[in-house]
């Protein structure tokens, strides 16, 4: 038998214990510990929450305007409805021949033109009632990458997959608290944009938000294939349509009950999911799976169509397009009669041009605006009642649901966000709230950035 | 009383000439026994010689010739197809005889029947006079969303293929807006044939006969249109010519942006080689509307090499332009290497100016410089101790 020394059976009694917790690492692996969630304290300028059509204009223009800003994106790009949700035409940014909206967001989108080797419409032809002529089709991937680049060239620094948790105003200033992927952040801001589209930054802050009891339905958008539709029976179509919808198997509103739409723009901004609303995670996931799912349906169903036995799913969007949600209860209120009046403000900062545009599940049926009006946004319009050094742009805006229906498309935002903007940067440097801001000022340096205020 | 004759005769004829040159300029005349509709051509000229080309429309008609009127010079004048084809009305057929002629820039440039002709409804009844001008209208229409009509959605279920036009069903209500009523098929056809390959042959010959002085006669079209396909067909088709130059230089305004920003599209960098249309540019940005402005600094930054004059007099400029057009201005240096010593004496300001964009974009610029002299290392030095904080957020 063999004497154990004591002191070496303990040796090796802890290399042995040692050896049960630490694995076996392969060369070049290091063993890390468990994650410790990454919290951070930090101080900027300007908040811009949203990193969609309006917070990237709004973030461009804060920075290049002198502030510091911190633009905080729940997704992974930059873009929004233009790139996430594949909404690539950004309205209209001429009107009756004049260029209307111009500045940060213009910059964008004819870059974007320009290096997709694309060409602007004749915007001096009248659109008559196709406005869509003067629309500009966009690179959306093209757009989400210069958007980004403009913002760090700008100074912008960006945080992806952050979300507002908690603000409060004390001593003049903003804390918000962010949750994203492995950090909880503080950030404190002397103001702050909401550019969420649905109003969560307000809401979070404590403000009063006005919603429709039904709101506009949302849109996945994808482009299908495998088919030749010229040589498709229609009429066939139409009647194993209707079936279907008799069957309960189809849904009517989803695709407007028109599937010769669907299978002649191949998914091109025409399916609609009712309540669509990406305010929070769980709705989102909602209005994704319900836009995903439908889609599915209608190409399963598409695929028992003669002619259609092969149409497939060429892209697709990551997410269902939001049109309406939750919008301010601001110091002004834009009115259907003042949209298509173009009434005109003191405080106006910008237009915005599109006809009244209120999707239900019929479709849509657009009211074009009368010849030479242009509508006008007044910046009381951006600012919730109650609030200091905070400031909305987008679809949030304070309207009637109208008025929304048209103040909500893409160019509007842009010029809601420059002058949001503009208006933020010169409350920070006045240690003011925006509406506090002599008006000329604001006007004169939106003008200065290549803004276009009416006169 | 006879004063008050002759002076009624007077206006009668002034009457009688303004509405015949009203009539002429509108090209839309009804001479005894033949139709014709037209609109203005880009370029107005005596047609000396008709050339034809063999053509696969790639449609229903059986004829495949495109006609090409030729001036005397040789140029191109316009394009005209002879359609006959059989149009069926309620299951009884007529021959449906026209004449579709085209711009030299494929838009279209009206109709005409031939002799005797007529286009007729359900029940072969004839057009009136504002159906032809309604036709007219919908065909001139580029836009038309009968391009997104399919056949089949013409009319209601019930009618079969051949009979569009009959009176045997109803023409589908959305499609009402955009065709003669009575005559859908023919409207639709006809829009088709105006938008179909003819027109992309129309251009692609067009286009063999391109030269300096065809550009700039459609460049003097009165159609925005026509323009715009002159100038989008300068830059790899022909060159610049100094005539062609001071013309594209003219369209750059602020009057009318898309004639501006496609004149300044036309541009090719080759062209700007030369300093004194460098220059010429230049004075262009000085006074252009904010959105030409980006366009023309970022034209400058295609030019393989910047003139001395152009850095010289952006530089003298920089006190004059607003931040964003600062910071453009500052990246085209930075993009040229910029090198002048004056221009980087400009510059170096820059690095203490109130808004903190500007002051990181000219700290870039100098930064960017290999061979920095030592008022620029400096300068650079004072910035750095100054800008601790705002250089986080690079």
């Amino acid at each position: 038998m063999t004497k154990i020394n004591r002191r070496l059976l303990l040796k090796s009694l802890s290399i042995a214990s040692i050896g049960a917790v630490v694995p076996n690492l392969s060369k070049g692996e290091v063993l890390s510990k468990p994650y410790k969630i990454k919290t951070e304290a930090i101080k900027t300028d300007i908040l811009v929450v949203g990193g969609g059509t309006a917070g990237v204009v709004a973030a461009i223009q804060a920075a290049r305007g002198g502030s510091k800003v911190i633009l905080v994106e729940n997704g992974s790009q930059l873009g929004g409805t233009i790139s996430t949700a594949g909404v690539a035409f950004p309205g209209i940014f001429f009107a009756w021949g004049k260029q209307v909206i111009g500045g940060v967001g213009w910059e964008l989108v004819k870059d974007v033109v320009a290096l997709n080797d694309d060409k602007l419409p004749n915007f001096s032809a009248p659109h008559g009632e196709q406005h869509w002529h003067h629309q500009v089709r966009l690179n959306g991937y093209l757009y989400a990458v210069l958007a980004e680049e403009k913002c760090l060239d700008a100074g912008v620094h960006i945080r992806y997959y952050e979300t507002p948790t908690e603000a409060t105003f004390r001593e003049n200033n903003w804390m918000v608290r962010t949750a994203g992927k492995g950090v909880q952040t503080e950030i404190t801001c002397n103001q702050i944009i909401d550019c969420t589209g649905n109003a969560f930054m307000a809401s979070i802050a404590g403000f009063n938000l006005i919603r429709e009891a039904e709101t506009q339905p949302g849109t996945l958008m994808f482009q299908l294939g495998g088919y030749n539709f010229d040589s498709l029976d229609l009429e066939l179509i139409k009647k194993r349509y209707a079936e279907a919808l008799e069957k309960g198997e189809l849904v009517r509103k989803e695709s407007r009950g028109d599937i010769v739409g669907l299978l002649r723009s191949r998914g091109d901004n025409i399916q609609h999911i009712a309540n669509a609303d990406s305010t929070t995670s769980e709705t989102h996931t909602l209005a994704n799976i319900n836009g995903r799912m439908s889609l599915l349906k209608h190409l399963k169903f598409i695929r028992t169509l003669p002619g259609c036995e092969k149409a497939r799913i060429i892209t697709m969007q990551t997410e269902t397009g939001v049109r309406e949600t939750y919008r301010i209860d601001g110091h002004y209120k834009i009115t259907h009669e003042d949209y298509i009046t173009a009434k005109t403000f003191d405080d106006a900062v910008g237009y915005s041009y599109y006809p009244i545009d209120l999707h239900d599940e019929h479709g849509v049926i657009p009211s074009q605006l009368k010849i030479g009006t242009v509508p006008v946004i007044p910046l009381r319009a951006l600012v919730p009642k109650n609030s200091r050094n905070f400031i909305v742009a987008g679809r949030s805006i304070s309207s009637d649901r109208l008025a929304n229906s048209a103040l909500r498309v893409q160019a509007s935002c842009m010029a809601m966000a420059q002058a949001a903007a503009v208006a933020a940067v010169l409350a920070n440097k006045q240690n003011k709230s925006p509406l506090e801001v002599p008006i000329k000022e604001i006007q004169q340096m939106i003008t200065e950035y290549g803004g276009i205020v009416p006169k | 009383m006879c004063r008050l004759f002759i002076r009624g005769m007077r206006n009668r004829i002034k009457l009688y000439f303004l509405l015949s040159v009203f009539v002429l300029l509108t090209s839309a005349f009804f001479p005894v026994d033949r139709i014709r509709y037209f609109l203005s051509p880009s370029i107005r000229g005596d047609i000396t010689t008709v050339k034809k080309y063999p053509v696969n429309f790639n449609d229903t008609i059986p004829n495949d010739t495109l006609y090409q009127n030729l001036s005397k010079e040789g140029y191109p004048l316009s394009y005209y197809r002879k359609i006959t084809t059989g149009i069926c009305f309620d299951n009884k057929c007529r021959m449906l005889d026209i004449i579709l002629l085209w711009d030299i820039t494929g838009r279209y440039l009206g109709f005409e029947l031939p002799e005797g002709e007529f286009l007729s409804k359900t029940d072969h009844e004839p057009f009136r006079q504002d159906e032809y001008e309604r036709l007219h209208n919908i065909l001139a229409d580029e836009h038309s969303p009968l391009a997104n009509f399919s056949y089949n959605q013409l009319i209601t279920p019930q009618i079969s293929f051949l009979d569009v036009d009959a009176i045997t069903g109803p023409t589908a209500p959305a499609v009402l807006d955009y065709v003669v009523q009575g005559a859908v098929y023919t409207t639709y056809q006809l829009w088709h044939f105006t938008y179909g390959q003819a027109k992309e042959e129309v251009e692609k010959l067009t286009i063999k006969f391109l030269s300096v002085d065809l550009i700039l006669k459609i460049l003097d079209s009165e159609n925005d249109a026509d323009k715009m396909w002159a100038l989008d067909h300068i830059k790899g088709y022909v060159t610049l010519a100094p005539v062609l130059r001071e013309k594209i230089l003219q369209f750059i305004n602020n009057d009318n942006y898309s004639l501006a920003e496609r004149a300044i599209s036309a541009i090719s960098p080759l062209e700007l080689a030369d300093e004194i249309f460098q220059e010429a540019i230049l004075e262009k940005f000085f006074t252009a509307d904010y959105s030409l402005k980006q366009q023309l600094i970022d034209k400058l930054t295609e030019v393989d090499k910047l003139s001395a004059n152009v850095i010289c007099k952006l530089a003298d400029n920089m006190g004059t332009l607003n931040v964003a057009m600062l910071g453009r201005v500052i990246d085209l240096f930075r993009k040229q290497h910029v090198v002048d010593d004056k221009a980087l004496k400009k510059v170096i300001p820059l690095l203490k100016h109130e808004n903190s964009f500007v002051r990181r974009k000219a700290y870039g610029l100098l930064m960017s410089i290999e061979n920095q002299n030592q008022y620029i290392k400096d300068a650079l030095k004072e910035y750095t101790s100054n800008n601790k904080e705002s250089e986080q957020w690079l």
